[in-house]
């Protein structure tokens, strides 16, 4: 997709051809990045996982085989990545009384959200957007996963089941599935009495 | 095919994921059925947002340190493991070991100090807690430790002052100020590569959906008479209500909540909100705009698409030969014409949307809206509270317990010195 003869950059890649395999990460860091960051919502944590994820297609290259296309293969080793990072730190970081002032923002406003029982703020708000950035968060990783790799990169639900390795009826159910909570989220969001979730914000901080 | 078979199949046939047959199904069902049609416009809203999401720059050094992992490969992945850290841990161990090297005497004292301390305070953090765990006024980080010169005890619990100080939840300002860099990524920045989307539709006459809220404070007892006035002030404007209740907050001391979402011709919503304002002390006031410009002129261009679509079927069907030919035609022109109503619904949803602005008002008592924090939050804050409390007695005490060591310790001398 990105480059012209993918197939043959790969291949040299994987004989250890580092040259070639900056051209990869060049073509794919933008996008894995973007897919890790609306998965954390860190910047810091997108970028060990990008980083991660590299790694370890550079060690994996030579077996890779080409049965799917390396795109498919490095987004799936970028979501595995994701998924994993959220189970470990879920348990690590959240209610941590050993670490309180060092979670990240998301985590700080997860602890708000919360407490008042609400999706979101509101008052920076200004788009829906950016309201989505917000509501995203809220909804479970795996749901996540699938509308991120449908909406915000735009592939189609084959590709889809490949990279996250299920069913194409579960993709399916997934994706209507997940639109329809985050619509919930985003009315939620909207009905809720808002003057409650602005003192409950300045309580909390 | 009912209603409840066509809305599980509508988000495939956003995504253009159905077979040939399933679509056109799905397409003529929804050109007949409102409820469907509101349904696929709300999941149509889910994902035209998120795919209005901005592409995010990835900091500069993230190339430079892919490359750098890549290139010291074997060697690269305990380094990966070895960032996860426990500064807090580290500190409190450099607490015990100060607390050691200040000798066994001043040890054995502080140990002593710490004893009564302790006892004393099982009986009271629990009282601590309580008291802190309501009010926790303005007393925010008083006096801690006041300065005990001459002994390592003390000044190790000096050090235990400024441990819980640190470890004390930031507050408002400070979390503020951290927020913008630990995110990567500003508010700002992400608002105007939000912009930026739409800016090839520059020029052309905008759609928008405007989302208004405003959070009005009245009087005691006056909640009732206000919604009213609220209520009439939409009217007067040839606004509408599309739901609004009255509630009592039994959390908030007994308190009455009004609550209403209402919508209002958009050229009148700045007036109605301006209006609406005189009525008590607004405590909240926001908009949110959703630009759906690309989305209404891509509806456009594919209505068009169609139309023109529909003429050369009509042509064709006039040059037909055949009954079988005209059977055929025919089949294709109705489904496209299903197709037309269907993108003309949603065209026409997105109209009224942006016509009809959307305002949802709270109107609350005045002194209401002290809502209680949350609990997590409460305890966190009295455990804090409580041990500084405890830094602050030990400072305080501390003197008396060396008055009291020391007298021991002359006493026990002059007991071995008869002795
Ligand atoms: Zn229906």
């Amino acid at each position: 997709m990105a480059l012209p003869n993918e197939q043959a950059i790969v291949e040299r890649a994987s004989r250890g051809d580092v040259a070639a395999f900056e051209a990869l990460v060049k073509a794919y860091e933008t996008k894995l990045y973007n897919v890790a960051f609306r998965m954390v919502s860190d910047s810091e944590d997108a970028m060990d996982i990008v980083q991660e994820v590299f790694l370890k297609a550079y060690q994996a290259l030579p077996s890779f085989r080409g049965d799917s296309k390396f795109s498919t293969w490095i987004y799936r080793i970028c979501m595995n990545a994701s998924l994993d990072h959220l189970r470990r730190h879920k348990k690590a970081q959240v209610y941590s009384l050993d670490a309180p002032v060092e979670f990240s923002d998301s985590e700080a406003q997860r602890q708000v959200e919360d407490s008042a029982e609400s999706t979101e703020e509101i008052v920076e708000a200004r788009f829906l957007g950016e309201k989505m950035l917000h509501v995203l968060n809220d909804l479970e990783p795996h749901y996540r996963a699938v509308l991120i790799l449908c909406d915000v990169q735009g592939y189609s639900y084959q590709e889809i089941a490949e990279i996250l390795d299920m069913s194409l009826g579960t993709v399916k159910s997934r994706i209507h599935r997940a639109r329809n909570i985050l619509r919930k989220l985003m009315d939620a969001e909207q009905s809720f009495p808002s003057y409650v979730k602005q003192d409950e914000r300045r309580d909390d901080r | 095919m009912t209603c409840r078979e066509v809305s599980g199949l509508l988000s495939s046939y956003l995504d253009d994921e159905l077979d040939h047959e399933s679509h056109g199904i799905v397409e003529a069902h929804l050109a007949t059925c409102e409820h469907c049609q509101a349904a696929l416009e709300e999941l149509w809203q889910v994902k035209s947002a998120l795919q209005s999401l901005p592409v995010v720059k990835p900091p500069p050094e993230l190339h430079a340190r892919i490359m750098e992992a890549v290139s010291d490969a074997p060697a690269a992945e305990p380094a990966l493991r070895g960032v996860e850290t426990s500064p807090k841990k580290g500190r409190f161990r450099w607490n015990l070991s100060s607390f050691r090297r200040g000798g066994f005497k001043t040890a054995a004292l502080a140990l002593a100090a710490c004893l009564v301390i302790m006892i004393l305070s099982s009986a009271g953090t629990l009282h601590f807690a309580r008291r802190y765990y309501a009010p926790m006024a303005a007393k925010e980080q008083s006096g801690v430790a006041p300065q005990e010169p001459g002994t390592t005890g003390s000044a190790a619990f000096e050090e235990g002052g400024q441990f819980f100080k640190m470890a004390q939840v930031p507050s408002g300002d400070e979390l503020e100020s951290v927020q913008p860099q630990s995110r990567g990524i500003s508010d700002t920045e992400l608002a105007d590569q939000y912009s930026a989307t739409g800016a090839d539709t520059a020029g052309l006459e905008r759609k928008l959906i405007r989302r208004a809220r405003l959070t009005l404070e009245v009087s005691q007892g006056t909640v009732d008479a206000t919604s009213r006035q609220a209520i009439h002030i939409v009217r007067s404007y040839q606004g509408y209500i599309e739901s609004s209740s009255m509630s009592v907050d039994e959390s908030n001391k007994q308190s009455t909540v009004f609550y209403m979402t209402a919508r209002v011709p958009s050229e009148h919503l700045d007036p109605a909100i301006d209006e609406m304002s005189g009525l008590g002390v607004v405590t909240q006031s926001d908009t949110l705009e959703q630009d759906v410009t690309e989305q209404y002129m891509d509806l456009d261009a594919r209505i068009n698409n169609k139309v023109q679509q529909e003429q050369r079927l009509l042509q064709i069907l006039g040059n037909a030969n055949t009954v079988g030919e005209l059977l055929q035609v025919e089949a294709e022109l109705s489904r496209v014409r299903t197709e037309i109503e269907s993108l003309q619904g949603r065209q026409n949803l997105l109209e009224k949307s942006s016509a009809m602005s959307f305002l949802s008002v709270n109107i609350v008592e005045e002194g209401s809206r002290k809502s209680s924090p949350s609990p997590w939050t409460d305890i966190w804050k009295a455990f804090v509270k409580a041990w500084q409390d405890l830094a602050v007695f030990v400072a305080k005490v501390s003197p008396v317990i060396i008055v009291l060591g020391a007298g021991y310790f002359l006493v026990r001398r002059a007991i071995a010195k008869q002795g």
